[in-house]
């Protein structure tokens, strides 16, 4: 299962992300950001929106699947 | 036949060219890998070469004054850029940056002039290839000053749906913001809105496109 990919170089520890996540997918180790949520990460994308500095990003595959 | 020479033969600037050419230019080509967010051009930089992506995706976008992103364009394996620069010697455009591991293929301007030089064939082979470029940006501009905002995020998700053959790149919401020229809100409301017309489905990393037709339909320019 993949995850928000997170930048370490770039997460500057303000643990915004931390806060705006529904399912306690995020917390700060040593004021780095790090995911903890596996399965319950919705890919909500709220932790990318409040990152002001493009440290977690949750991108997308876009596939056909009319089945 | 190595890897750089069949990368050539497919190239677009090179359509036409004998193996024996080929392989003379191939001398002339380096290689250069980028890692995930690195820039391979700034704008307002004079860089001295011409690139193609050989292997990963390469995002060109401007930066406004205020700080928002536009994207001009994803370059795929087999595209190219700072052709422009390359030929009327200003400054890049545009910055470059690579979204996944990227594998660059270059050549250095003054190589550039000779291959034009050796080969006439190579200016025709450019001017299709400036015009082909001329010709995407009139639809850029269309896009931005006719389409509504839920038309062109249909459009992209057309545009970057996974090929078997080449992997698509992956984009977030801020990417897609970038490309339709909108706030990532918008783009968020926007998916929301095709996904309640059952036209997608948005999972966990995959956004699933259950009505191609649909979705196409919607592409059409809304003057």
């Amino acid at each position: 299962m993949l995850n928000p990919q997170i930048d370490t170089e770039k997460c500057n520890g303000c643990g915004l992300c931390v806060g705006v996540c529904q399912h306690d997918g995020l917390e700060l180790v040593d004021r780095v950001v790090v995911f903890i949520g596996g399965d319950a990460c919705t890919w909500c994308g709220l932790c990318e929106a409040v990152c002001a500095e493009g440290a977690i990003i949750c991108p997308f595959d876009i596939v056909l699947d009319e089945s | 036949m190595n890897t750089k020479l069949e990368f050539l033969s497919a190239s677009p600037f090179f359509a036409g060219f004998s193996p024996a050419k080929l392989e003379g230019v191939s001398q002339r080509v380096f290689e250069k890998k980028l890692a995930r967010g690195e820039m391979a051009l700034n704008e307002g930089a004079y860089a001295s070469a011409l690139f193609f992506v050989a292997e990963g995706v390469v995002k060109l976008f401007k930066i406004s004054a205020e700080g928002k992103e536009q994207i001009l364009s994803l370059m795929r394996p087999g595209e190219s850029f700072n052709d422009v620069p390359m030929f009327d010697h200003g400054p890049s455009p545009v910055n470059a940056q690579a979204l996944g591991a990227v594998t660059l293929y270059g050549i250095q301007r003054n190589d550039l002039e000779i291959i034009l030089r050796q080969y006439p064939e190579f200016s025709q082979n450019v001017i299709q290839v400036l015009a082909r470029r001329i010709r995407y940006l009139i639809s850029l501009v269309e896009d931005l000053s006719f389409r509504s905002v839920v038309s062109r995020v249909a459009k992209i998700l057309v545009e970057n749906l996974e090929d078997t053959a080449v992997p698509g790149p992956r984009l977030t919401q801020r990417d897609m913001a970038a490309m339709a020229g909108t706030a990532r809100e918008v783009v968020s409301r926007s998916l929301k809105y095709l996904e309640d017309e059952k036209l997608i489905e948005m999972r966990r990393h995959q956004i699933a496109i259950r009505n191609k037709k649909g979705l196409e339909q919607l592409v059409e320019p809304s003057f």
